[in-house]
Formats: C-alpha cells, sequence, structure tokens
C-alpha cells in the first residue's frame, strides 16, 4: 500500500478521502486555495500545500502547481476526487509520467468515456444499447436540424466532454435549435474547454440509474448494484438512493451485465460508474460512464458495507480484489440528500455567504459527510455544496423517515440552503410510493408552498424578538426616545393637502 | 401596540397589550401562552402552547430570517406606525417607464447581448450571467429602448445589482 497521497480537490471529497487514508496509516496530503484555508480538509490532512490563488484555473485545475506539489511533497499517488481534474486525460498522463501513481482508470480510458460521442460509439460495438442521436459532434446547424428532423423532437443538446448538466439543453421545436446550440456550446467551452456538442432523443419519462464498477488490474471487473439518482433539479442530482424501487432480480442482472460489459469495453480498472436511463417501457440504455469516484459513492457503501476509497487506493497500489462476485443482495436501504447553498424558493439561485453556525444531525443510522464547519464561507468560485446527508435504515421507508427527522434536526445558519425543500420532497407521496421520473421536481408545484402552520409560528418568533429587540434599545439609550415616526406621516399627509 | 408579520403573501396580526404591568401577545383577543429565551447564537428556545421549538433568528436587512425545525421563513415585522409609512411611500411612489434590469443572482457578467440605443422586445436576452458555472440569459421583461449598461463583460456582479435601463 502507498505511504503517502496527495488529495487534488477540496471541501468534503478531500475530507472523505483523507479520513480513509488516516484508517489505513496513509499520509495524506491537502492542496488549499486561498479561499479554503479555512476549511476542515485543510487541517485534517497531515501535510497542506497553498496553491496560491482564488479561481479554479489558478488553482485546483492548476496542473503545474499540482505536480510541483506532488514532487515537493514526495508523494507516491494522486487522489483526483470527483471535478476539476478527475476527469482530465492529460492530468492523469502527466502524473503517470512524473513516476507518480493515479488513483483511477488509466488517461486512455478517461479520455474514451470522457468524449461522448466515441463512448456512444465504443458502447454500439460493444453491443451495450444506447440512446438513439448523433454518433459524431454536431459541425453545422444544417447537420443538427436534419438529426433533430429524423430521431424527432424533444431533443436533447449534450456537451461532448460533459458531465453534471453544463452545456445540456432540452429542445423542443426547431426555432428554438440555434440558440440553445449556441448556448450549450458557450456552456460546454468555459466549463471544460471543449464547445463540442451533440444530439440525442430526448426519453419520455425517464429513471436515472447507475452502476458501480470495481475493476482491478488483473482481470477482475464486478459491479456494487444500482444507485437510483431520479430526484434531480436542472439536470443535477439531488436525493439518490440504494437499492432502486424500479429493478427486480431479473432487469438487475441484465443491467449489471451491460454496466460490466461498458467498462470492460474501454479496459477500465478503478472503481467507476455506468449511467443508464430507464425509460417508461423499462428499457435500458447507456448514458455516460464516470470515470471517478462519484459525489453519491456513499448510499453504495451504506448498503455493501464497503469503503470505496479504500478499495480505489487497493486496487490502484496494484493488489487483487478481495471480492470474486458482483453484489446482487444489499444490506438494508440508504437514501443521500445532497445540501446545497441554494434557496429553492428563488428557482435554486446560489446563495453565497459566511456559515455564522453550522450543527449537523446525528442519531442512529445518520452519515454526514462535510466539507464546511462554522466560520467558513460558500463562494462563488466553487460548487455550492455544504454537505451530503446519508440515512440508512433496514427498509426504504425507514430510511426516508429517518432521513426526515435528520434533516429536520440540521442547523444551519447565515445562507440558504436546500434543507427545506429536500424535506418536502421526501414527505410527497409519490416519492414514498417510488413513482418518480427525472421531471418530479419541475412537475410538482406542491414542493414550493409554504407549510403555513409553522409558517405562524416562525410570524410570531419574529413578533416577540422585534419586541425584545426594541425593549433592549428603549433601555440602552434611557429615556432618549427615537424619533417618531408619526411626526413623518403627518409631515406626508400636510403635503398631499 | 399591533404588530403585523408577514411572511409572502401571509401576514398575521398579534398585539402587545399591557396586564398586570406586563407585556402580553394577543391574537384575536386571546391571550398567547408562550416561552422565548436567547440560547445564544441566534439560537432561541421558544415554548408555544407547551410545544418547545429551536428557533434560528437572523436580522439581516431589516428582514428577521427564520430557521428552524428544518424549514426557513423570511419574516417582515412592522408595527402600525411603519405600515403606514410604508403604504404612504408605495402609494406616492410613480412609475417612470424606466425598467432597471437587476442580478437575479450574483455572478459574473460573461456577455452582453445589447448596445446602448438598441431596441428590444419583451423576453428578448439582454446579458449572460453565470453562476457557479451555470449560464444564465437575462431576459428583459419589457419592450423599449436600453437607454444605458451599467456593467462590464467580465465583471463580477452582486445581488439585485443594476445592469441594464431600460426605457
Amino acid at each position: 500500500m502507498f505511504k503517502k497521497v496527495l488529495i487534488a480537490n477540496r471541501g468534503e471529497i478531500a475530507l472523505r478521502i483523507a479520513r480513509t487514508c488516516r484508517e489505513l496509516g496513509i499520509k495524506s496530503v491537502a492542496i488549499y486555495s486561498d479561499l479554503d484555508l479555512k476549511a476542515p480538509f485543510v487541517h485534517f490532512c497531515d501535510e497542506a500545500y497553498s496553491l496560491n490563488g482564488r479561481t479554479s484555473i489558478e488553482t485546483y485545475l492548476n496542473m503545474d502547481k499540482i505536480i510541483k506539489i506532488c514532487k515537493i511533497s514526495g508523494v507516491e499517488a494522486v487522489h483526483p476526487g470527483y471535478g476539476f481534474l478527475a476527469e482530465n486525460a492529460e492530468f492523469a498522463k502527466c502524473i503517470t509520467e512524473s513516476g507518480i501513481t493515479f488513483i483511477g482508470p488509466s488517461a486512455e480510458a478517461i479520455e474514451l468515456m470522457g468524449n461522448k460521442t466515441a463512448a456512444r460509439k465504443r458502447m454500439i460495438a460493444a453491443g451495450v444499447p444506447v440512446v438513439p442521436g448523433t454518433e459524431k459532434a454536431i459541425t453545422s446547424q444544417k447537420d443538427a436540424s436534419n438529426t433533430a428532423e429524423r430521431i424527432g423532437y424533444p431533443i436533447l443538446i449534450k456537451a461532448a466532454a460533459g458531465g453534471g448538466g453544463k452545456g445540456m439543453r432540452r429542445v423542443d421545436n426547431a426555432s428554438e435549435l440555434r440558440s440553445s446550440i449556441e448556448a450549450a456550446q458557450r456552456e460546454a467551452g468555459a466549463a471544460f474547454g471543449n464547445a463540442e456538442v451533440y444530439i440525442e432523443k430526448y426519453l419520455e419519462d425517464p429513471r436515472h440509474i447507475e452502476f458501480q464498477i470495481l475493476a482491478d488490474n488483473k482481470g477482475k471487473t464486478i459491479h456494487l448494484g444500482e444507485r437510483e439518482c431520479s430526484i434531480q433539479r436542472r439536470h443535477q442530482k439531488v436525493i439518490e438512493e440504494s437499492p432502486s424501487v424500479l429493478l427486480d432480480t431479473t432487469l438487475r442482472k441484465q443491467m449489471g451485465e451491460a454496466a460490466i460489459k461498458a467498462a470492460q469495453a474501454c479496459g477500465y480498472v478503478n472503481a467507476g460508474t455506468i449511467e443508464f436511463l430507464v425509460d417508461k417501457n423499462r428499457n435500458f440504455y447507456f448514458l455516460e460512464m464516470n470515470t471517478r469516484l462519484q459525489v453519491e459513492h456513499p448510499v453504495t457503501e451504506m448498503v455493501t458495507g464497503l469503503d470505496i476509497v479504500k478499495d480505489q487506493l487497493s486496487i490502484a497500489a496494484g493488489n487483487e480484489m478481495t471480492l470474486n462476485k458482483s453484489v446482487e443482495c444489499f444490506w438494508g436501504h440508504s437514501i443521500e440528500c445532497r445540501i446545497y447553498a441554494e434557496n429553492p424558493d428563488d428557482n435554486f439561485s446560489p446563495s453565497p455567504g459566511l456559515i455564522h453556525h453550522i450543527a449537523p444531525p446525528s442519531g442512529p443510522g445518520i452519515r454526514e459527510d462535510s466539507g464546511v464547519t462554522t466560520g467558513n464561507e460558500i463562494s462563488l468560485y466553487y460548487d455550492p455544496m455544504i454537505s451530503k446527508l446519508i440515512s440508512w435504515a433496514p427498509t426504504r421507508s425507514e430510511a426516508i423517515e429517518r432521513m426526515i427527522r435528520a434533516l429536520r434536526e440540521y442547523e444551519l445558519q447565515g445562507i440558504h440552503s436546500t434543507i427545506p425543500f429536500l424535506i418536502k420532497v421526501l414527505q410527497h407521496k409519490r416519492f414514498i410510493e417510488g413513482k418518480f421520473t427525472t421531471h418530479f421536481i419541475e412537475e410538482e408545484t406542491s414542493l414550493f408552498e409554504m407549510n403555513k402552520e409553522k409558517g405562524k409560528i416562525a410570524a410570531l418568533a419574529a413578533a416577540i424578538y422585534f419586541e425584545q429587540e426594541k425593549n433592549k434599545k428603549q433601555f440602552q439609550a434611557g429615556a432618549e426616545l427615537p424619533d417618531s415616526n408619526w411626526k413623518h406621516v403627518k409631515r406626508k399627509k400636510a403635503m398631499e393637502r | 401596540m399591533k404588530i403585523y408579520s408577514t411572511i409572502g403573501k401571509n401576514t398575521w396580526q398579534f398585539n402587545w397589550v399591557e396586564k398586570n404591568g406586563r407585556q402580553v401577545l394577543v391574537e384575536n383577543k386571546k391571550q398567547i401562552d408562550f416561552n422565548f429565551k436567547s440560547l445564544g447564537n441566534n439560537r432561541h428556545i421558544f415554548i408555544l402552547n407547551d410545544q418547545p421549538h429551536l428557533i434560528h433568528i437572523i436580522k439581516q436587512n431589516g428582514i428577521y430570517h427564520i430557521h428552524f425545525d428544518g424549514d426557513y421563513f423570511p419574516v417582515q415585522v412592522e408595527d402600525e406606525q411603519t405600515r403606514e409609512l410604508r403604504a404612504l411611500v408605495e402609494q406616492s411612489s410613480q412609475f417612470t417607464g424606466e425598467q432597471k434590469i437587476c442580478a437575479p443572482i450574483p455572478g459574473l457578467i460573461t456577455k452582453i447581448k445589447v448596445k446602448e440605443g438598441d431596441i428590444v422586445k419583451e423576453r428578448d436576452g439582454l446579458v449572460i450571467l453565470e453562476a457557479m458555472k451555470m449560464e444564465n440569459e437575462i431576459k428583459s421583461e419589457s419592450s423599449g429602448t436600453i437607454k444605458q449598461i451599467l456593467v462590464k463583460e467580465g465583471t463580477p456582479v452582486e445581488k439585485d445589482q443594476e445592469l441594464i435601463i431600460i426605457e
């Protein structure tokens, strides 16, 4: 096993990786931007090196700086986490060429799966079902409109280098095509440095179900079951769970086999995820492969009892996997909620700012993977995720109840968060019954309604607080009363006469 | 003294009344039974009709931001004078025919799609605002002429900062 590992990431995932490193007796090395000096992952790690800068480009995306720190600190391996350079083939190549182990797949596999059009081609060749659409990136408007007409609207425009919903646009008719392509290209260019986009048929009532893959370099490839990630907003996952209510033993077996085939088709090694869309007739289609650790990996860990980061480290160190076959039976049920610094009542607009106070919940069956603490700031420079809350229970309904209990316990001051919204989703009849698609959030307007009973309690508390505040002020000011507002009212009225 | 708490479109009216030398809170002539104490750190224990609540209150820009029980409410509190004063101000402010386009969220201006003097229609795209890696197109809410552009491409903006004035 490695003696020292650099974590080329920040926030909750950097801390998550560092925790496993410590349990395994591996020294962890943090890198941090100027804004992250106070973040928990920095002081948790055994060594911490400054990246001197604020923006992602200056810091966590800066390969030269990171490789230099690798050499100074003398690490044997680099864990890229997710996002930033995790799916950057050039980074994996540079690390490897510097004589350091990249904890993840080969640069070739990253490159192949990172290019969505090339991946589609490879999957078709391997006999894995894919969504109908273009095989290559769009080269002209005419090309685009021909394809769109052929497969029929609505269609999806997606970034060839994409992921996380960035550079993705739904188009319902020909008149929106041009502006949507332009917007998607701009967004893709800004986010990935590659403006190529392609077209896919837009599936009706789809569900997003993915399989966790583990592969070692001794030729063994297995899966650890599925995660259902259909609860999304703006194509970004909000709630994930394992197992999925949709799958039975037969469909799980079919999809699991397809997932293993997909991973093997690109010579995949280490942990990865095959994402599928499942339509209303239970047909499944390969969507993409994420060649890294997923944000939502904890739900798989909870129902399998594994530590995926530990497996990643062990595989990268050249060890053979101890697991011999795929996991098709799960221990209970697990749900993850992503808590974002966003205002759900204002179209999920970002809510950056200082966290005055944060006290995450605890108690039976609750795990919290967080990257922030009181006094930290959620900045506009990075992802707005505050933490991931994970519940485990013997059954799905108990896992839901447990999650609601924990969310109600969560104390967070200073910024908006998606906590109130998440509770409403978990309490929704369709969610409880498991009858939802990826459109659930846009379809259910009741998720944005205020609970009036609780509103009244808040109204009362504010009225009491207001009165106490006023009394305190008067007490401090002694007999001196502030200028009466009535004076202004009278003046105003006098002027109107 | 009458007091009004407003959340969105809902307003509750309460009354502080002096009774036996103490201020009590009354709603619809019924006295409200409560206990309210600060726990420090903006946290308060609020026992209402024998039901306990842990309430977080932060006052910012005149709004009481209340977090409790996994929920959040921005509450505006006014006494009678302030409420009346505000009603008067709202009455007297006249519509100027100018539309100010403000940033709905903080972010970075990546593209300005119009020039001063351009004529725009309702829902025409004006500015691309990037926040947390997502592009948001800010559209015109009415038809008119671009009178003034107050920002430059590549500059960061605050929430509610004025970007463009349309006449």
